[in-house]
Formats: C-alpha cells, sequence, structure tokens
C-alpha cells in the first residue's frame, strides 16, 4: 500500500536526506530523497510500478513511444532482452541435456530432429500469445513442421543405454533465442545505435536495476559481456565489502559466502538509513523490498556469469541466495528471471527435479513458459526410468 | 520476558546434554535434530525420512549419487553389463571393511539381496529387488547379477544399502534382531551409542576408505518444531532437516543460518481403510472430502500447495485437469443422504448408529495435533463424530503396517525423484494400507514401470492421477514449502534432495 502510496502521489513531506557518505547504491539515494524518487516515477507512473513489480511487458505498454528514444522504454526492452535471455538459455540447456547427454545411440535421429524444430501444438492452444513476436516465430516455423527436415546422421548423440522411441515432438528450441533477438533489436532501435552498451547507458535512471550506483559506471559496462550480466562484477561490490568481488568462486560455499556479505552489507545499510534519512525515505527502502530488489538482481548477475564460465555450483548458489523464499509468485520481492535462473543452474547440476519446483511458481503468469516446462518434465522422467523410486513416511 | 528465561536456561542445558558421552567440546559434533528419533537403524526395514537418514550415514549401496545426481560406484569398483543385456558382473572395492573390522566381500551383497527377497523377512525394501533374478558369487569381490529380462542400466537400481553378512545367521531376519539397535554398516559413520534423552551419538570409522571429515555426528530428538527452530538460532544444534513453512522467514533472515530446499516431493493426507463399512461406500468417502476445508488446516501450519492427487504440483506426472475440491456441504449432505444415512440430533446415522470415526496419526508428525483438532472441529459440525489417536513409532508400524488396523490416517509420503506410487495404489503395494484395489490403476502401474517411453509413462501416471482421485482412497491435502536449515558453521554443504546425508562426510564444522 505504501508503495502505491508513494509511487503515485509522493504523499510524504519528504525533506533532502543528510547523506554524510557517498551513497553506495540507488538505494541508498530514494531514502536520501524520496522527493527525487517520486519526481521520477511521478513521469510514468505505471510503467515504474511495473518495473517494481518486475513485470517488463506491463512497463513497455505502459511506457509511451516517441520519436526520440524514450529512456524509459529502452529500460523495460532492457528487462525483457534479459528475460528472454534466461529463458533462452535454459531452454538451451534442457535441450542439451535431452538431446545429447541423455538420448541413446540408436535413438531415431529423425525423431530427435523433429523434436528439436518441429510441432508447437502446445503453444498454438495457448489463449493468446504474449506478444506478437511469437506468432511471427510460430508462422516461420509452421512451414518446417509440414516441410522436409533432412535429419542429421552426426548430432552427436551421447552414450546412453535407453530406448527413447518417440522423441517428443513439441517445442521449438529456438524460440526464446529468437525472442531474445527480438528484444534486442527493438533494444537497439529504440536508442538509435547499434552497441547495447551505448543504449543501455541512454537508461537514465537506476531504479530497480542490478547496476548498484546512480550512474552506471563506464567501468561496469566495459567489464561486462553481456546485458544480462551487468551489475555481475560492479565495482561498488567491493566498496559493499563483499569479498573477492571481481571473481566467481568455485565452490558454492564461497559463493555462499559472497551472497551472505553482500545482504549483511545491505542490511550494516539499511540500519544506517536511520541515521542518515529521515522516515519516510526509510520506510520507502523498507516496504519497496529495495535492498533486496537490488541484491536480488546483482545475484542473478554473477549467477548468469557463473553459467557462462560453467561455475555451476557458484550459479547453483547464487540463484539460490537470490530468491525470497517468503514469496512464491512475480512480484516486488522475485522476478520470473530469479525462478528461471535458479531453473537453470538445478538443470545443469542434475537437479532437474528440483528445476521444476523452481518453475512451477511462474507458469501462470508466463504461460509462455508451459512449452520448457513440458519438456523439462519429459526430461526429468527420462533421467530416472531406469531408476527404482523409493518412498518413505514422514 | 519469563519464556524467554525459560527458554534460555532450557536451551544451555540443552547444549551440555546434546554433547556425546565420547566427545569433547573439540570434537564439533554435527547436532541435526530430527521430530522423532528413528525406531529401528537396519536399512532393510527403513520406513520412515529419520531412518533412511541416519542410514545414509552408517550404510552404503553399490552405486550412489554423485553431486549432480549421476550415478557412480560406491561399494562397486567397476562393472561390465552383458550383452544381451540380462546379467552384469561387479567388480567390488577390495578396500572396505566393515564397522567392527571384517572385509566387506560379494557374500554381503547376494545376502542383502538374498534377505530383502526373503518373504519371511518383510523387508520394507523388498520392491527395490524384484527385477533381479540371482546373485552369484564369482570370488570374493567378483560377483554376477543375473536379471529377470533386459536391463538398459541396471546400475541405477543398485543403490540401496548393503547388510553384512556375518551378522546374521541367515537370510530370514526378523525386524526386531539386535542389529537394528547396534548396526554395523561400510558407512562414513559409525553407531556409537544412545544417549539417555533418546539422541543417538555416531563417530568417524576410521577405517573408511574415503577422507571423512566429521569426528561426530549426534541425532538428537526434540519433538516440538518451535523449540527445533530457536536452538538453531541460538546456535544449540547445527541443522534441522525439515523447518516448518511458518519458520522460514525467520530463519532466512538469519545471517547465521542457510535455508536448502529439501524433501519436495512430500504430501500429507487422509487415507482410508477401504475395508471399514462407512469407508467402503464411494459416496461417504466423497461427502468427507468435500466436508473439509483444507485451506483452513493448512493455514495455521504454514504455507504450501493443496493438491488434487497423489503428485506434487510441480511433477511430471501432476494431472493439471483433475481440480482440487472444495468445501461443498449441500453436496455432501446429498451424497450422505445417498449412502443411506440420515441426519438425527445433528449426526449422521444408519441403521441406528451415528458415523463415528478414528484418525489416527504418528507423534512425530510436524503439526499433526493442529490438523487433526482443526479436522475434528470441521466434522463434528457437519455431523461426524471424530475421535483421535496418536501413535508412536512401534505401535504405528504395528497397527498401520501390520494389521492395517485404523479408519482413518493422517499422515505424509515422501518420495525421491522417481515419484513411484506404485506402492502405495498397486494392490499388491508394500504401502497400499488401505487395502485401496482398482485393477484399472494396477494396469497403469504396471505399465509406467515396463514403459522406456518419458511421454507415455507421463501420460499413463497423469491417468494414474485421475482416476485414483475419482476414487477417493485419500483425501489429497497439500505439499509444504520444504526446506532444511544448516548453521553457517557447517561448511561443504551440499544437500541430497531425498536422503540428506549423502555427502556429508566431506562436511565439516569450523
Amino acid at each position: 500500500m505504501l508503495m502505491l502510496c508513494a509511487l503515485a502521489t509522493g504523499c510524504t513531506d519528504a525533506q533532502q536526506g543528510d547523506i554524510s557518505a557517498a551513497p553506495h547504491s540507488w538505494v541508498t539515494a530514494v531514502a536520501a530523497d524520496p522527493d527525487a524518487f517520486n519526481a521520477t516515477i511521478q513521469a510514468e507512473k505505471q510503467g515504474w510500478i511495473a518495473l517494481h513489480s518486475n513485470d517488463p511487458h506491463e512497463a513497455l505498454t505502459q511506457y509511451h513511444a516517441s520519436e526520440s528514444p524514450s529512456p524509459t522504454r529502452i529500460r523495460a526492452l532492457f528487462d525483457l532482452n534479459v528475460l528472454f535471455h534466461d529463458l533462452a538459455s535454459l531452454s538451451q540447456s534442457i535441450q542439451k541435456r535431452t538431446y545429447l547427454d541423455t538420448a541413446p545411440p540408436h535413438a531415431q535421429n529423425s525423431a530427435i530432429a523433429a523434436a528439436l524444430c518441429h510441432g508447437y501444438e502446445f503453444m498454438n492452444t495457448e489463449p493468446s500469445s504474449p506478444d506478437p513476436v511469437l506468432d511471427i516465430r510460430l508462422s516461420q516455423h509452421s512451414a518446417l513442421i509440414d516441410g522436409e527436415m533432412e535429419p542429421s546422421k552426426h548430432l552427436g548423440l551421447g552414450e546412453h543405454p535407453l530406448q527413447y522411441p518417440e522423441a517428443r515432438r513439441g517445442y521449438d528450441p529456438c524460440l526464446f533465442v529468437t525472442q531474445r533477438d527480438y528484444w534486442s533489436d527493438q533494444l537497439l532501435s529504440e536508442a538509435k545505435t547499434s552497441d547495447w552498451r551505448e543504449a543501455v547507458s541512454q537508461i537514465s535512471s537506476p531504479l530497480f536495476s542490478a547496476w548498484t550506483t546512480t550512474s552506471i559506471h563506464t567501468d561496469d559496462l566495459e567489464n561486462t559481456d553481456s546485458p544480462a550480466t551487468i551489475g555481475a562484477f560492479s565495482s561498488a561490490l567491493s566498496a559493499l565489502n563483499m569479498a573477492d568481488a571481481q571473481r566467481i568462486p568455485e565452490s558454492s560455499e564461497e559463493a555462499r559466502v559472497q551472497a551472505r556479505l553482500l545482504g549483511q552489507a545491505f542490511d550494516d545499510e539499511q540500519i544506517a538509513l536511520k541515521h542518515r534519512s529521515d522516515a519516510a525515505g526509510q520506510a520507502l527502502v523498507a516496504d519497496l523490498h529495495l535492498f533486496h530488489g537490488l541484491k536480488q538482481k546483482i545475484l542473478l548477475s554473477r549467477a548468469r556469469s557463473a553459467l557462462n564460465n560453467a561455475q555451476k555450483q557458484a550459479a547453483l548458489a547464487y540463484a539460490s541466495e537470490a530468491i525470497d523464499i517468503s514469496s512464491r509468485v512475480v512480484g516486488p520481492q522475485n522476478s520470473a528471471n530469479a525462478y528461471i535462473v535458479l531453473a537453470h543452474a538445478r538443470v545443469e547440476t542434475g537437479r532437474t527435479r528440483e528445476a521444476m519446483d523452481a518453475l512451477q511458481p511462474i507458469l501462470k503468469s508466463h504461460p509462455y513458459i508451459r512449452g520448457v516446462y513440458e519438456q523439462l518434465g519429459d526430461l526429468v522422467v527420462l533421467e530416472n526410468i531406469n531408476r527404482t523410486g523409493e518412498s518413505k513416511e514422514n | 520476558m519469563l519464556n524467554h528465561l525459560i527458554l534460555s536456561t532450557l536451551i544451555v542445558t540443552h547444549l551440555f546434554v546434546m554433547l556425546p558421552a565420547g566427545a569433547s567440546a573439540a570434537t564439533k559434533p554435527l547436532r541435526y535434530a530430527e521430530d522423532r528419533a528413528p525406531a529401528i537403524i537396519n536399512p532393510i526395514f527403513a520406513t520412515s525420512m529419520s531412518e533412511a537418514r541416519i542410514n545414509e550415514l552408517v550404510f552404503e549401496g553399490l552405486f550412489t549419487d554423485d553431486q549432480e545426481l549421476r550415478v557412480q560406484p560406491q561399494l562397486a569398483q567397476r562393472f561390465v553389463l552383458a550383452q544381451d543385456k540380462l546379467s552384469m558382473v561387479i567388480h567390488l572395492r577390495q578396500d572396505v571393511k566393515w564397522h567392527d573390522g571384517h572385509d566387506f566381500t560379494s557374500k554381503d551383497v547376494q545376502f542383502t539381496i538374498n534377505t530383502m527377497r526373503n518373504e519371511k523377512t518383510a523387508s520394507t525394501e523388498s520392491g527395490r529387488i524384484q527385477w533381479i533374478k540371482e546373485v552369484q558369487i564369482q570370488g570374493p569381490h567378483t560377483l554376477t547379477i543375473v536379471f529377470k529380462a533386459e536391463e538398459f542400466a541396471p546400475y541405477e537400481r543398485l543403490q540401496f544399502k548393503i547388510i553384512p553378512a556375518h551378522m546374521f545367521r541367515d537370510s530370514q531376519v526378523s525386524r526386531t534382531h539386535t542389529f537394528r539397535n547396534h548396526p554395523v554398516g561400510t558407512g562414513p559413520m559409525m553407531f556409537d551409542h544412545y544417549n539417555t534423552d533418546n539422541s543417538i551419538s555416531l563417530r568417524k570409522f576410521p577405517g573408511h576408505y574415503r577422507t571423512v571429515r566429521l569426528d561426530n555426528v549426534v541425532m538428537r530428538e526434540v519433538s516440538d518444531k518451535n523449540y527445533q527452530a530457536k536452538l538453531l538460532a541460538y546456535g544449540s544444534i547445527d541443522a534441522l532437516v525439515r523447518v516448518m513453512p511458518r519458520d522460514l522467514s525467520v530463519l532466512q533472515a538469519n545471517r547465521n543460518v542457510e535455508l536448502y530446499p529439501y524433501q519436495t516431493n512430500s504430501w500429507w493426507y487422509l487415507g482410508y481403510n477401504m475395508q471399514r463399512d462407512f469407508a467402503k461406500d464411494p459416496n461417504v468417502r466423497a461427502a468427507l472430502e468435500l466436508m473439509v476445508d483444507r485451506h483452513a488446516l493448512l493455514k495455521p501450519i504454514g504455507t504450501g500447495e493443496l493438491l488434487s492427487g497423489p503428485f506434487v504440483r510441480s511433477s511430471p506426472y501432476y494431472n493439471h485437469n483433475v481440480s482440487t475440491s472444495r468445501p461443498n456441504h449441500s453436496l455432501a449432505t446429498n451424497l450422505m443422504k445417498e449412502a443411506g444415512y440420515t441426519m438425527v440430533s445433528n449426526k449422521w446415522t444408519k441403521d441406528g448408529e451415528p458415523l463415528t470415526v478414528t484418525i489416527t496419526t504418528q507423534r512425530d508428525l510436524d503439526a499433526a495435533l493442529e490438523v487433526i483438532v482443526n479436522l475434528q472441529t470441521q466434522l463434528f459440525n457437519q455431523g461426524i463424530t471424530v475421535k483421535t489417536a496418536f501413535y508412536d513409532k512401534a505401535e504405528w508400524r504395528a497397527k498401520i503396517w501390520g494389521q492395517n488396523d485404523f479408519d482413518i490416517i493422517l499422515s505424509m509420503w515422501s518420495f525421491d525423484r522417481n515419484e513411484d506410487i506404485y506402492e502405495q495404489f498397486h494392490s499388491d503395494g508394500s504401502r497400499n494400507f488401505g487395502n485401496y484395489h482398482n485393477p484399472k490403476v494396477d494396469s497403469l502401474l504396471e505399465l509406467a514401470t515396463s514403459t522406456r517411453d518419458p511421454q507415455e509413462k507421463r501420460g499413463i501416471l497423469q491417468e494414474a492421477h485421475t482416476t485414483i482421485a475419482a476414487d477417493d482412497p485419500m483425501i489429497f491435502l497439500w505439499t509444504l514449502d520444504s526446506y532444511s536449515a544448516l548453521s553457517t558453521k557447517v561448511h561443504n554443504v551440499v544437500i541430497h534432495p531425498f536422503y540428506f546425508f549423502t555427502w556429508a562426510d566431506a562436511w565439516y564444522l569450523q
């Protein structure tokens, strides 16, 4: 309620906070100057509410297009790009595990190829696609469904003593890659540039983002491989006492320690705010879960970076630490990305069944993940089909 | 204030009690809490998760999961699968000792399988070796396992625990054999002693073939879940295997505690004894389901998801087309009338007898008391008298598992990632206490076991979900948000999603 109050009307008589030290993050800046925060969000209030609720689809709808680049639209497009980056990564991981790691040598190549490239029955049964690009993608590939697909004779099938007579028809492994690329193109188009760093640098406010400081450090951007890992190695992390912040550790334990240190740093910041800002600023930060939101985004960036570097256990630790387990829906406390990255890390560490647990909370809010969810279910069954089940009481 | 003082005193007292007799403070035992101590430490008779967990420390299998849940040899060293896939030769590790110093040999493997197979033993694990035809000993550390049919990945089914042949006279083993109190395994921890407070002390097995970093482990029985959480928060225990959902937010905010998802394939249920007269009538079973407000039962114990069948909602086998029923008093009333009951003095009555049922549960089931009291009120208000019974493990084992002597049980099943419900719902299932019988379900469960097509298996089990839900042999309740909590003083922690302690030999305290 306070969130709506703050975002909608600027209902407090905020005073300029007395910040004696430079703010470590945009969160402390919000606490210090609630008026500035309110002024920022007033212009496109519903869009900012959507961004705070981790709903970039809705944010994009609310931010109106203009002839000149719109920093807020760029921001929404950026978030959509990252969302589909995460889905593409998860989907690819499941595909690889399904068709390369566990498929049998005597499986029908044609069936596997078909499963890789054919079939959109499920997607077509969805009542409505979330955006036009899905339909574009579906129509592009519908030709393949009835067309001739020459199966590769050398798909690099791994050794696995399973019979898998009918590889599942169904889901386009490229769907989310296409989505990711589509939103990336939209981002560049909106920013009128061909360089994603330049596009990101046009984002006017870091509110609810993964980057810690009030302006994006040029160094941070230059040290980042992709939009999805912005914030992972921010120079601000060292100032926040994250040990060895510029390195992703090998072990899950070290990653957990880093995550704890980051959480502790934000806890300390929150306590320090009591001396540095007025009550309205403190309430904004607490009620909007701003420190948690920032911590989650940083940890997800680090998890993605760890996954990119095959540091699976560290990725799992970061992703697990990012989730606020008191909420099981997409909203201010947990983004869809948080569940998707967690699922990806679990797939990579063999916890495919647990990856389904991770995705379960976002099935309703993101119906277009149903395809990848179903294929994950197939993978779970496939991986355990030779095992004898065990059950116990309590 | 007074409560706080009492709690602090209790916790300080606990600190002293929890140190095992033989362990100095310097050895830093890993202290973990169970709601109830295992009734028995013998893996061929394990029925509860607390038993499975301690077995994981004391015993080992031929194969086990690595940290990415891929099968890898444990007591086996290598194997050769026959070309016809009807047998495999296993070469065992030669550096394995039992905790009492005896050599581990192929005879132990043969003995374990024969014992599990022996009907007079009545092993609760017998279903896990039904696919094995025989075991032939080729040498002290070499054996051949012959299958009943082709097996494509038999090593994935050889994870059950091995027990020592030299501790038993023959393959007819009684559950009450003294082994249950003085277990001998090959695992990283060996049984040390029982403490007077019902806790169990284990110590490192010095002869283990791997490096074991934990010196001591103490399993502590703490039946009060609130107290468990406080003990962990105060540092008086190091691990809490199952956190009540209502305690999660507090523990997540505690920087000295780490939460890990654990035992997530678990669901609660009210199970009918289908041989009781009232439960034979499908209208009565359906009516009772419509009288139960599961939301209201769940709310006091925490967050979770209501279920419509025998799988958790995230399961690949859960059939989302089967909806969870909602309380419907008028429909329940009609069903009771159809079953021949009439309302007399606000009691559903048939042949002059008011419908009275006893709901039985285990004393150690988290929050069962709260659920049963609420349930009793709900049903009483709708004309059914409910009596309650709380059994300890031995009574439960005898009355429920042995004699099937109950009206309705409140309990919970936990599954590994296979989520195999054969034993619970097949007519021949060893965990089918309620004597549920439906030939169609039997057929589906048999098909699910034999198919090698994942999509087909999903379809079969989703159909089984539909069929079982329509039969109402149980009122499927919920799955809870399920986590373990460990102190940050415990290092190198990776938790197995089902067995918990599979990789505990690498844990250490600091």
